[in-house]
């Protein structure tokens, strides 16, 4: 070789080395981990309802329109939507977008991605698009969405239809779409090892803002505190749903911090206002004394127990601090909140006089039916709430089930007394879900577990349901909050807050949606 | 032998229909899934009408029809939550689950037969007493309880071991130092009974008087006598483990089938749940057939027709 | 009745009869083995702690303090000698009413399984066939039911209690004594003077009974001595999973399960007390079940 060559070569290889010692620089991307409650099921988003699978699938997979952290839609693939009459909604798309596959995004793929919302036989998603009689294309980047009704909230419906590529979808079917999904999404699809992980990378044609992780692995780790363990070891960089007992541990080590923001699941207690005798479910209240008239259809009674628990104490006892009381059935975030409308004060004996003047001065028997596994420490505020009652002279008999016993008897309604959690983002449905009347035509009820019909609350959420203009919506939210203030038709008690674990150094919002999307993780 | 062994085909034919109709009774009684599977903003009419879909309107015995029906195609079943052959999902978890009971039984096994020989053949000793006391603690402690306990142990307290996952040894020791706890004090106490059978008898004594040769002839002799309690046992142990070791599986979040039966039924996702049971009864079968062989080979009297 | 001492064949016992053992006999071994003194002792306290449980328990059981959750052991000074739960419980009452539960669950369980166990296993053995077949196939069945969804599912159709908890974990457990004792009865069986007593015309039951039964009842009490603390430890891990006794009924495993989530923060004793009882019943029961057989096994008395 000669001299030159030589110096070439030598120029190289020091240049290499260079390179190749330079430290990384983390200010400029890297990759990152997240530790989860549970592996994802599918990457199909149709067939899917839990959170954690869709908090992985929304890396890939994009709506139209999305939330930001606090809940607002905020445009996504859709640049701009409007009301065009009371059955068509307009959404103008975002132009030069591609799938990770190649194909483009317009109007074809919405309106793929909607029927198979639809019609797919098990699809979970149809009620989002329950009402939605046509799709038009108007053009490639113009979709019409038609409803059969007026549908005020059918925008926010879409928000939970991911766009999926026609042609892909045709090609790989069901089973290609659960396990390599191809979206628009900011990162693209490396591999999944069940149970494992799962590993996502940057998808640099990304039409939106380029996050700064730029390789994303998600670790299944079921035990909370084994993920916060793995947390504080480095080995991973975040970590979803820290148990409230290890909070402080997080806290007090150095190089970790809790990220901590009020949610917008509701925990809350639904009495049986439906029958009028104690006795065997069906016919009978089945938590009551057989024959013994059913306090809770007084008013007095209920006002009376909302009256004697204590919620401040549960959320800083029993859930050390991890929750908020619970003012009404909405979190102050969202749409319909109004600050006029507080719960009552803890006032035991003014429960008791309530009691007394409802005709049962020494109280009563009821069965309280929790579930044991499905919400943060349900089993012990369920302990509480006997403690709480029985002070004011309601006998609590505690009966926990596992959710597999528990939903399918409460979907029945074979309670008198119970506890359970709702969450949705769409304030309306929050109304009709837990105090519609139970009505197989309307679909509202579906958490109402003790029948609470009030013809004229049922009247405001048809208004919630239907009313286009926000104005008007916003009365009947405001005025349907007074009401249950006064009807106790069910009585909210707290709402859990989301807790996060995160190394010093990275920073993101938490979102009320519960989910943790690494685009929006920066480092610090 | 031939006609012995299509026997015990037939008979499992019999044993997985049994199973699924039971297991499908079971879960039919025990709740409908749909309330579970569909987010919270559908309505009351999107839950019947999913139902519907799903076939579980139906009562129980047509859907055990239509499930028998496609199991006879070869489909035995997709899971409500994986939208995948259920079949798969439990057949995918099964070397994890392997991967446990193998070590477990290996090491149990290793450590059993020399302590419950010396045991046995030192009987008074202190070696005899400290086994077996130290087997006692072993088959007393619940065996989750003993996983916690190592967990507090080695990992909060220690910080040696991580605490769950399947990866390197290092993941596998504290799994595995569960399950071995109670099976290893068990298989101690077999085998030192088993031999003590045969070695308490007046010629022994004899043959310890003749020597080293005879003795050792005796106390191989004596160890066979454990063998057919020790393969029952241990066939079932090992069926046993490899189904339901659901506990330790949950605490060290080990992705086996033990945990994937526990999260099926906490949702009632009915056809992972019955596939489960199709391939653990496939699996006692299988073991309880070693077993039955194993027994002819040991014990040349007893014999099938 | 003739003495039998046969050579030593695998799986079997060497025959002695029974009414060649008096009580007093055996009072006395127990009284010259330290293990079974110190086991006897042992099991004695826990029985007495939990039938005294309401007598001796501080604390009501179910009496919540919230504002006392997690405190500490305060051993032999103090209000609460080994802490409180995470409703402000106190822990040692609740472990008194839990040894309760666990002892009255591990008795009563044990005797269902055995008296289906056994029948079945030695029907199965002595008369081969397809009856051993049958029993054989539903104990593969039996024991390839998830006892998990069997336990849920008893839950969800006659709802929970610790009586139904019992007669389902006692129900279920039939399978691995009767392959035991099926294993043990087939060599049994071949055995010289079974052929003796059916060539004299002796009734099938009667043979069972008089001649199988009591040679494989080494292996049954082996068993029972194991599968007893099994069943207790069993309703524990029903408890611990969620699918075991309500709630409210005070229970080892369900004060294990309510504790372990305060393990990783530094409140072990929540978790880990309950099973240290759970361990000393047990082990109780263990030690006294080991000299029993210990005893009663007749090719020892030689070396005593």
């Amino acid at each position: 070789m000669t001299w030159s060559g030589r110096a070439v070569v030598a120029l190289v290889v020091v240049l290499g080395l260079v390179v190749g010692m330079a430290p990384a620089n983390y200010a400029q991307g890297r990759p990152v981990v997240i530790a989860t409650s549970g592996d994802a099921e599918t990457m199909d988003p149709m067939l899917t309802a839990i959170s954690t699978t869709g908090s992985v699938q929304r890396h890939m997979l994009e709506p139209m329109l999305a939330y930001d952290p606090d809940g607002k839609l905020i445009p996504g693939l859709a640049t701009s939507w409007r009301i065009v009459d009371s059955l068509t909604w307009e959404f103008k798309l975002r132009p030069g977008v591609r799938f990770h596959n190649g194909e483009p995004f317009n109007a074809d793929a919405v309106k793929f991605s909607v029927e198979r919302a639809q019609t797919h036989p098990r699809s979970l998603q149809k009620v989002y698009v329950s009402l939605v009689k046509e799709v038009r294309a108007v053009d490639d980047l113009t979709v019409r969405v038609i409803t059969t009704e007026p549908a005020p909230d059918q925008a926010a419906n879409l928000e939970s239809i991911m766009m999926l590529p026609p042609r892909y979808a045709r090609e790989v079917g069901d089973e290609g779409l659960g396990r390599r999904p191809v979206g628009t999404g900011p990162y693209k699809f490396v591999e999944w090892i069940r149970d494992d992980r799962i590993v996502m990378e940057l998808n640099l044609t990304y039409w939106g803002p380029k996050p700064q992780a730029t390789r994303v692995t998600i670790r299944p780790i079921p035990e909370g505190a084994t993920r916060v363990a793995a947390l504080l070891a480095g080995e991973v960089d975040v970590v979803e749903g820290v148990p409230i007992p290890d909070i402080p541990r997080v806290v007090r080590t150095k190089g970790f911090r809790v990220l901590r923001k009020q949610g917008p699941r509701l925990i809350f207690l639904a009495m049986d206002t439906f029958r009028d005798r104690g006795g065997r479910h069906p016919t009978g209240s089945p938590g009551l004394t057989d024959g013994a008239a059913n306090p809770f259809k007084d008013v007095r009674v209920r006002q009376a127990l909302y009256h004697a628990i204590n919620t401040k104490e549960i959320v800083e006892q029993v859930m050390g601090g991890a929750a908020a009381p619970a003012e009404q059935i909405l979190p102050p975030f969202m749409f319909g909140y109004t600050p006029r409308v507080r719960r009552p004060i803890y006032d035991p004996s003014k429960a008791k006089r309530l009691l007394t003047e409802a005709g049962y001065p020494n109280g009563f028997t009821v069965r309280l039916d929790v579930p044991t596994d499905r919400y943060v420490n349900d089993r012990e505020v369920g302990l509480a709430l006997v403690g709480m009652l029985g002070r004011v002279g309601i006998t609590v008999q505690l009966n926990g089930m596992p959710r597999a016993i528990y939903f399918p008897r409460m979907r029945v309604f074979d309670t008198s007394l119970q506890m359970s959690g709702w969450l949705t983002l769409i304030p309306s449905i929050n109304w009709s879900a837990l105090l519609g009347c139970v009505d197989p035509k309307t679909g509202y009820g579906r958490a109402n577990y003790g029948r609470h019909c009030s013809p004229e609350l049922n009247r405001l959420i048809d208004i919630m349901n239907t009313e286009m203009d926000d104005a008007k919506r916003k009365d009947a939210f405001f005025k349907a909050a007074e009401l249950t203030r006064q009807d106790v038709g069910k009585i909210p008690l707290y709402f859990e807050e989301l807790v996060r674990g995160v190394k010093e150094g990275i920073a993101m919002p938490v979102r009320v949606d519960e989910y943790i999307l690494a685009q929006e993780i920066t480092f610090k | 032998m031939t006609r012995f062994l299509i026997g015990r085909l037939l008979q499992m034919l019999g044993v997985f229909l049994v199973i699924s109709l039971v297991i499908f009774m079971l879960l039919v009684f025990t709740g409908d899934p749909i309330e579970l599977l569909l987010p919270p903003a559908a309505g009351i009419d999107q839950v019947k009408a999913l139902e519907v879909q799903l076939g579980l309107d139906q009562p129980w015995w047509v859907q055990y029809g239509r499930f028998l029906r496609s199991a006879l195609r070869g489909d035995l079943g997709t899971s409500f939550y994986f939208n995948e052959p259920a079949i798969r999902l439990v057949l995918q978890r099964l070397p994890a689950s392997l991967e446990l009971v193998v070590w477990t039984m290996l090491v149990s096994t290793i450590i059993a037969i020399p302590l419950g020989a010396m045991a046995a053949v030192n009987p008074n000793s202190w070696l005899d007493r400290s086994v077996l006391v130290g087997s006692l603690v072993g088959i007393s402690a619940p065996t989750f309880w003993i996983g916690i306990v190592l967990i507090a142990l080695f990992v909060v307290t220690l910080n040696l071991l991580p605490s769950s996952g399947r990866g390197g040894w290092e993941h596998l020791v504290l799994p595995v130092a569960t399950l071995t706890f109670y099976r290893v004090a068990l298989f101690i106490r077999l085998i030192r009974a088993g031999m003590l059978d045969v070695l308490g008898q007046d010629y022994i004594r004899t043959a310890r008087a003749k020597g080293l040769f005879e003795r050792l002839v005796i106390y191989r002799h004596a160890l066979k006598n454990t063998l057919i309690p020790f393969v029952t046992i241990g066939g079932i142990q090992m069926g046993g483990l490899i189904a339901f070791a659901v506990v330790t599986e949950k605490i060290f979040a080990w992705p086996g089938m033990g945990r994937l039966l526990l999260i099926s039924i906490e949702r009632l996702d009915y056809p992972v749940v019955v596939a489960y049971a199709i391939v653990t009864a496939a699996l006692f079968v299988v073991i309880n057939l070693t077993v039955d062989l194993l027994y002819a080979f040991i014990d040349p009297r007893i014999r099938y027709e | 009745m003739a003495q039998t001492i046969s050579e030593p064949q695998p799986g079997t016992a060497a025959v002695v009869p029974r009414s060649a053992r008096p009580r007093a006999w055996l009072w006395r071994a127990f009284r010259s083995s330290p293990v079974a003194i110190a086991g006897g002792v042992l099991l004695v306290i826990m029985i007495a702690l939990a039938v005294l449980a309401p007598v001796m328990s501080p604390w009501d059981p179910q009496a919540q303090d919230l504002s006392r959750r997690l405190v500490a052991p305060s051993w032999l000074s103090g209000p609460h000698p080994l802490g409180t739960d995470a409703v402000g419980r106190d822990l040692l009452s609740n472990i008194f009413f839990g040894l309760r539960v666990s002892l009255l669950f591990g008795v009563l369980s044990i005797a269902i399984s055995v008296a289906l166990g056994v029948a079945a296993g030695v029907s199965a053995g002595y008369y081969r066939g397809r009856l051993d077949a049958l029993v054989m196939r539903a104990a593969d069945m039996q024991l390839s039911l998830p006892f998990l969804l069997v336990a849920l599912a008893a839950a969800a159709i006659w709802g929970r209690g610790l009586d139904k908890l019992i007669v389902v974990i006692g129900v279920i457990g039939w399978a691995e004594f009767a392959r035991t004792v099926r294993g043990s009865t087939l060599a049994v069986r071949e055995k010289e003077f079974v052929e003796a007593a059916r060539a004299l015309g002796a009734l099938d039951r009667r043979i069972m009974a008089r001649h199988v039964l009591p040679n494989v009842l080494t292996p049954v009490i082996v068993l029972i001595s194991v599968a007893m603390p099994r069943a207790i430890v069993a309703e524990a891990t029903l408890s611990f999973l969620g699918l075991g006794v309500p709630l409210t009924t005070p229970s080892l495993g369900l004060l294990i399960d309510g504790g372990y989530k305060y393990l990783f923060s530094g409140s072990w004793w929540p978790s880990i007390m309950p099973g240290l009882a759970l361990m000393f019943l047990v082990v109780g029961i263990n030690l006294v079940g080991d000299w029993m057989r210990d005893a009663l096994d007749p090719r020892l008395h030689g070396r005593r």
